[in-house]
């Protein structure tokens, strides 16, 4: 670390591919849910480049940087409740959309392909990704180059908007 | 972004950083340049002159050191909060103690007895003036603090806005001792200089979030 701070960039990368696996055997004890790992990880070596110059030497290490790793987990604790209380995820809903549909499947294939175009490209990529080509998220999310959380939103946000553009069609049930 | 992919990038452009110095020096800088801003705003409003030896008695000169040490205390906390693994929850004593010890000099100074809601002490006293200097002796040192404390890398952003303008509030405080001419009644010093710098304090969880970034 002290080498960092003077700008030695090989110092630096060697630091940063160790705390990686320190990081994510920290954050691996502490996630339910190991699709978040990477994110968090990432989160953390970014604030650790942007913290460096805090690093006193006089001080152990690990303090430092597990205080940076502590508080980005409290952070993705907070906004990951914000999201799971308010973004309910509902996996099956785009399967209920085809099915509920009274036309025949392939008029529901292309009143399903207007009502995608209607949407805004982000959700419109997220839902064609992970619904109708089947990848898993943590795939969809790697493809679009967003977070897991990110993607989750988006499917989540065009479902809904999904079933308010197919209104009737969906319906009742 | 692949993990080694956002190392990459980072160790790609590393430019040598400057080493942030020690919090408590931080303190140090912080309290000498306010106290400075402090101490000309009085000097410069012309009312130092309404501050008579007379009124310099023991706990006069008690409570005026515990307000300093109140202030220096909690920008102390403020600077070690801004630097990740620095915090230790016993460190909250570095406010808290200072805080009730010139709570507990004034309740000294008017003999045990309190009587905080008598509105006919109260209203023998005006307070307006001093909550509004109190206000305004505190802008310079909030600006200090919280420009000194965007320096390091603040993860508590609310906690530390909250400390940091505690801490200016304190300082704020300290000129009121040469400003107010109602220093006599503690029930004036608890209700207009102590409980304005702990409530006001409150808007710092605000600025902390805004402008500690």
């Amino acid at each position: 670390m002290i080498l960092t701070q003077e700008g030695d960039s090989s110092a630096y990368n060697e630091l940063l591919s160790s705390l990686h696996y320190v990081l994510s055997a920290y954050f691996g004890q502490r996630l339910w849910d190991k699709s978040y790992e990477d994110d968090l990880i990432q989160d953390t070596l970014m604030s650790v480049h942007t913290s460096r110059h805090t690093y006193d030497p006089y001080y152990p290490f690990t303090a430092w940087l597990f205080g940076i790793a502590h508080h980005k987990f409290i952070d993705f604790l907070r906004k990951n409740k914000r999201i799971v209380s308010h973004e309910v995820y509902d996996d099956t809903l785009f399967e209920r959309l085809c099915i509920n549909s009274n036309n025949s499947s392939i008029d529901s294939r292309i009143d399903l392909e207007k009502a995608l175009d209607q949407l805004p490209a982000k959700q419109k990529e997220a839902l064609k990704s992970f619904s109708l080509q089947g990848y898993s998220s943590k795939d969809s999310s790697k493809i679009m180059g967003i977070g897991l959380s990110a993607l989750k939103v988006n499917v989540h946000r065009g479902y809904k908007r999904l079933k308010n553009i197919l209104g009737d069609d969906y319906g009742n049930n | 972004m692949e993990t080694t992919k956002l190392i990459y990038s980072l160790t790609k452009n590393l430019k040598p950083v400057r080493r942030l110095i020690h919090p408590i020096k931080r303190a140090v800088i912080w309290f000498v340049s306010s106290l400075l801003f402090v101490s000309l705003g009085i000097y410069w409003s012309g009312i130092l002159q309404r501050f008579s030896p007379e009124s310099a008695n023991t706990f006069f000169i008690l409570e005026t050191i515990t307000i300093l040490w109140f202030t220096f205390s909690t920008a102390c906390l403020a600077f070690l909060l801004s630097v990740p693994g620095r915090f230790k929850p016993r460190m909250i004593g570095y406010a808290l103690v200072p805080l009730l010890s010139w709570v507990g000099l004034l309740f000294i100074q008017n003999g045990a007895f309190f009587p905080v809601f008598s509105v006919k002490i109260l209203s023998s006293v005006p307070g307006g003036s001093c909550a509004r200097d109190l206000a305004t002796l505190c802008v310079v040192p909030a600006l200090i603090i919280f420009s000194m404390l965007r320096l390091a890398s603040p993860q508590k952003r609310s906690l530390i806005g909250y400390v940091g303008l505690l801490s200016s509030f304190g300082l704020a405080a300290f000129g009121l001792q040469f400003i107010c001419g109602a220093l006599s009644s503690p029930v004036h010093v608890l209700m207009f200089h102590v409980s304005p710098a702990v409530g006001l304090s409150l808007l710092g969880l605000f600025f902390g979030k805004v402008l500690i970034k």
